[in-house]
């Protein structure tokens, strides 16, 4: 049983960690955490249901136009919403980001309904067997997916010449602008990534919590305590810290009682931020919200 | 002279109260002699609002019953609103609808936290609470006369899933996933209630939140538990997380679900292969039966609520507003004479009505014990998808 819940709690962390990169990714370069993150991938799963009603099941077709309509979602929030706020303080942006919250919810339901709707399973129900315990195929791709994403980024900003900008404007944006590095355009592609992100995030996560305007309320509070886990400026630890919220959580359900799943990744966060206040991998001291 | 005065004065000031009780008595909140007003908190949004179906259900009787021209030529207004299936916001939307709206009933509300929540608000004010979609014990045995639950307890549900589990499926031990909230509780209760009487043993009882994604830990504990039979007093969205995790786990063990996650939801959710040969129990007949009561609700679900699938929890509503409207029909046509007691007094009235989709109605005399609108399960079981009728040994 021990190692059924661990795999099945890898499964689970599966889920936040698209959700934790993204708002990594946001925050790293904006220093805005943005509730809006699960709602872009809650947008982005009703897209795709709608594309593949009208496009015959072309999981294709709907994948890409959902991540256009995604993207360009983003890049409309970072244009008409963050951007005339860019200079405010944190609180300032953080409240903004919690009224697009809002208000996706709000025309998601308004335009789709409120009831929860199926979405087609991307693969067989059949599970995978992995030394005797199992997992389902969409679990496991989830976690690939997480890293390889995770794994682009990481070289992304490592070698690619909007990488290193995005990574100088992290360290100090006012250097990074007298350097010559376009701020506004690196925070424009940053949100549009963020945007891909929320559109994968939401195809892959529709299948298993099912669409509805709150099918990401949950996976964006644990994705946020995996980031915050993992230290918010590291892509790599918004996985593994994904992954270990979800395994705590079924750890603790299995031996502890169902009652303690919801506190536990609390109660890790509490403990984690008061011995090591950056995170597991946050690093040296950086700014700070 | 000063006396006299002073008799004078009282003798008036009696008068007038006696006056202004009988206007009290006369002139009942919400009524008048173009409409009655109904009130209904449903959860409209949230994770919850898959049940907002009921008071789709009973909307559609209301608004059928409104073109035929109303109940004595009086139009039912029937006024919901969202409470989220949160308790604390129902509170302040029932104080509303007594204090500032004058409803003159609660008809088909829906949730057992939430009317845990306002149920004795509602009954200190003498407003009669008519058809509530909740299973739990304090809302069902109620000791007042204004309480009319729909269904019945989900404590004497508990106890038929143990009996079903035993005397159907041969269970001599039981697992248990269940909402952790006063259904839930509910529902456990009964089901300890009678392990020792049918011998059986409760292995297992996990909980989870309505607000959980993902049960696989408690999933994964109770299979390696090897129960005989599994239990699930689960929403429709849960049941089918955990029919989607027992199909991964490749977990045989029979299931069977509480009448409330009965819904085609279920199926779509988690797929035909997961949920096949699962049973449900359930208060009325399925959709597609032939009779005339049931295509009649059917077609006007699509009339009114085109985009909406008939299920049970359509039916809840539905079936709950019937009996509503047939009391309102038996009252006098005065509408001096209509007041909330006699709405009380005319529900218990009916005896044997067979004019709705509930096959019978017989309400008592009495609180609330004595008020149900439904008093038996049934039960069904998933073929090829479908739900199809299934007969109990015991029932046969």
């Amino acid at each position: 049983m021990l190692a059924q819940q661990i795999v099945s709690g890898l499964a689970t962390g599966s889920l936040y960690a698209l959700t934790a990169i993204g708002i990594v990714l946001i925050f790293r370069n904006t220093r805005t955490i943005n509730l809006a993150q699960g709602d872009f991938s809650m947008i982005g799963a009703f897209v795709a249901l709608v594309i593949l009603e009208h496009s015959g099941g072309s999981l294709v077709v709907a994948t890409l136009v959902t991540i256009v309509a995604v993207t360009a979602l983003a890049v409309v929030v970072e244009r008409l919403i963050m951007r005339p706020i860019e200079g405010s303080d944190w609180l300032t942006l953080f409240t903004a980001t919690l009224g697009v919250f809002y208000i996706l919810h709000g025309v998601a339901g308004w335009i789709w309904g409120r009831d929860t709707k199926s979405f087609p399973a991307l693969f067989s129900s059949a599970p995978l067997s992995i030394g005797g315990t199992l997992i389902s195929q969409a679990h496991l791709f989830n976690i690939l997916v997480a890293a390889v994403v995770g794994g682009i980024l990481y070289l992304f900003f490592r070698f690619t010449k909007p990488g290193i900008a995005m990574r100088a404007i992290t360290e100090d944006p006012v250097a990074a602008q007298l350097m010559g590095i376009p701020v506004r355009s690196i925070v424009l592609l940053t949100w549009a990534v963020g945007g891909v992100l929320a559109a994968i995030s939401g195809i892959l996560l529709a299948p298993l919590v099912y669409v509805s305007t709150q099918m990401m309320d949950g996976v964006l509070v644990k994705g946020y305590v995996g980031a915050v886990f993992g230290g918010l400026y590291s892509l790599p630890g918004a996985v593994i810290g994904s992954l270990i919220i979800g395994v705590a959580e079924n750890l603790a359900g299995g031996y502890l009682g169902a009652q303690y799943k919801v506190t536990i990744a609390f109660v890790l966060i509490v403990l984690v931020l008061a011995l090591k206040p950056r995170g597991l991998f946050g690093g040296k001291a950086r700014r700070e919200i | 002279m000063r006396r006299r005065l002073m008799v004078a004065i009282v003798t008036c000031l009696a008068a007038a109260s006696v006056t202004l009780v009988d206007t009290a008595r006369a002139q009942a909140p919400g009524v008048s002699d173009k409409e009655i007003l109904l009130c209904s908190y449903q959860p409209m949004t949230g994770k919850e609002s898959t049940y907002f179906r009921m008071g789709k259900g009973a909307d559609v009787w209301y608004k059928h019953v409104n073109e035929q021209g109303g109940v004595h030529g009086r139009k039912i207004n029937f006024k919901m609103v969202d409470d989220q299936y949160n308790p604390s916001r129902t509170t302040v939307v029932v104080k509303e609808f007594v204090e500032r709206d004058n409803c003159f009933a609660i008809a088909n509300p829906l949730g057992s936290a939430p009317t845990a929540a306002v149920i004795d608000y509602i009954t200190e004010n003498k407003v009669p609470l008519i058809g509530a979609g909740t299973g739990a014990a304090k809302n069902l045995e109620y000791p007042s006369r204004y309480v009319f639950p729909l269904y019945p307890s989900y404590k004497t549900e508990g106890q038929d899933l143990v009996r079903f589990a035993k005397e159907e499926l041969g269970g001599k031990t039981v697992s248990l996933l269940y909402q952790n909230d006063p259904s839930g509780k509910t529902h456990i209760e009964g089901v300890e209630s009678v392990l020792s009487k049918y011998g059986v043993q409760l292995v297992a009882k996990e909980p989870y939140e309505k607000n959980e994604l993902d049960v696989s830990a408690q999933v994964i504990k109770m299979k390696a538990l090897n129960p005989d039979v599994h239990l699930c007093s689960c929403a429709p969205e849960h049941a089918a997380r955990f029919f989607t995790e027992r199909q991964k786990l490749g977990w045989k063990a029979p299931v069977v679900v509480v009448f409330f996650g009965q819904s085609p939801k279920v199926v779509e959710l988690a797929g035909k292969e997961a949920v096949e040969g699962a049973y449900f129990s359930t208060i009325f007949r399925r959709p597609s039966s032939p009779d005339p009561q049931m295509r009649q609700f059917v077609s006007l679900l699509k009339k009114y609520y085109p985009n909406e699938e008939p299920d049970a929890i359509h039916m809840w509503g539905y079936a709950g507003a019937q009996v509503v409207t047939e009391a309102l029909g038996r009252l006098p046509r005065e509408t001096s004479k209509i007041t909330r007691d006699a709405l009380v007094e005319s529900l218990e009235t009916i005896r044997d009505w067979k004019g709705g989709l509930i096959p019978s109605v017989t309400i008592g005399k009495g609180n609330a014990p004595e008020h149900f609108l439904i008093r038996e399960m049934s039960w069904l079981q998933v073929k090829n998808g479908d739900f199809e009728v299934f007969t109990p040994k015991w029932m046969k």
